[in-house]
């Protein structure tokens, strides 16, 4: 299995919350494939211990925690957005930053010169993408299945600046 | 809790871009500091969340769609109050306060240049006779592009404390 298909396997499989998923829904987005490297090469971003102390912070906020009866951070689907951070794909980038939604969701966002890129997990399963690239004039929402060119494109335009 | 003690309402009203606040006219937005991660510079960028709607169910029991709460400058000066004591006796010490206008709010536009409508309504509730919500026109929850547009828009009047 290729680096690529890795994270695109995360992005399908990342978190189930229910049993109620259908096995029908659309399958990842897969990028043009691209040669595995060696196993032992493999290694998630350095900020991940970073990223998870922030998340696990983030776990401890009640009901309504800003105000405006905003939904605490579910431990075991932090876990899964921890999870698919760790894969190798993130680990060229520098580190997110990290904040919870109102329906006790985790955006996990890079906001470089020329790109943002924005994660937005949601307890119910869905990751949604904002992508903004100045350098190609691309502005850009919506499913991560659906993200133009793949995941592993857009990590390196938020390592590269 | 920032809608205030309305009753609760029985269904959705219609949002109205409220026509007698003027282009001039400065909106507050509470942000919380648990939105700011990265506190390595004195004054952290305003963060995108800073904008997000309220959740739709607790916007719901307020009779509203999905909307984020300001509180409109003027009328928090008519009413003799002022953003630090709104910040106190409804939010926390910590929190930071952004500004803007309604005008820019109106005129928002994503990072391309789209136009990104939002709307402004005021929403008046017994505690806080100041509160207004601005809400998409687009007719849903706000996307990660409009609240960006509106981050682009805003300036900190306060930043939050760590």
């Amino acid at each position: 299995m290729t680096v690529l298909d890795q994270a695109s396997l995360s992005a399908r499989e990342w978190y189930r919350p229910s049993a109620s998923r259908s096995a029908s829904q659309p399958s990842a987005h897969v990028s043009p494939a691209r040669p595995a490297r060696p196993q032992a090469a493999r290694s998630p971003a350095p900020w991940l211990s970073s990223v998870a102390a922030r998340i696990q912070r983030l776990e401890a906020l009640d009901e309504g925690w800003d105000g405006y009866g905003s939904d605490p951070v579910n431990p075991d689907f932090a876990r899964a957005v921890l999870r698919f951070l760790a894969n190798e794909v993130w680990a060229i980038t520098p580190r997110p930053e990290v904040t919870p939604t109102s329906e006790g969701g985790l955006s996990v966002s890079w906001q470089r010169t020329e790109t943002t890129f924005e994660l937005e997990f949601s307890p119910a399963g869905t990751v949604e993408v904002y992508v903004f690239d100045r350098r190609s004039s691309t502005e850009w929402e919506g499913d991560i299945r659906s993200l133009p060119d793949g995941i592993d494109k857009w990590a390196w335009r938020v390592a590269t600046g | 809790m920032a809608c205030g003690d309305r009753l609760m309402p029985a269904s959705i009203r219609e949002f109205i871009d409220e026509p007698s606040l003027q282009s001039g006219e400065v909106l507050y937005r509470a942000v919380d500091p648990v939105y700011i991660d990265d506190w390595s510079s004195p004054i952290p960028d305003i963060p995108t969340r800073a904008w997000q709607d309220q959740k739709q169910d607790v916007a719901a029991k307020w009779g509203l769609g999905p909307c984020a709460s300001v509180a409109v400058a003027s009328l928090l000066i008519k009413h003799g109050s002022t953003v630090e004591a709104w910040l106190e006796k409804f939010f926390q010490s910590s929190y930071g306060v952004v500004k803007t206008t309604v005008g820019e709010v109106r005129a928002a536009t994503s990072a391309l240049g789209s136009p990104t409508p939002q709307g402004v309504m005021l929403h008046p509730t017994v505690d806080q006779p100041w509160h207004a919500v601005v809400w998409s026109k687009k007719g849903s929850k706000r996307s990660k592009g409009e609240m960006k547009a509106l981050v682009t828009v805003s300036t900190w009047h306060r930043h939050p404390a760590r």
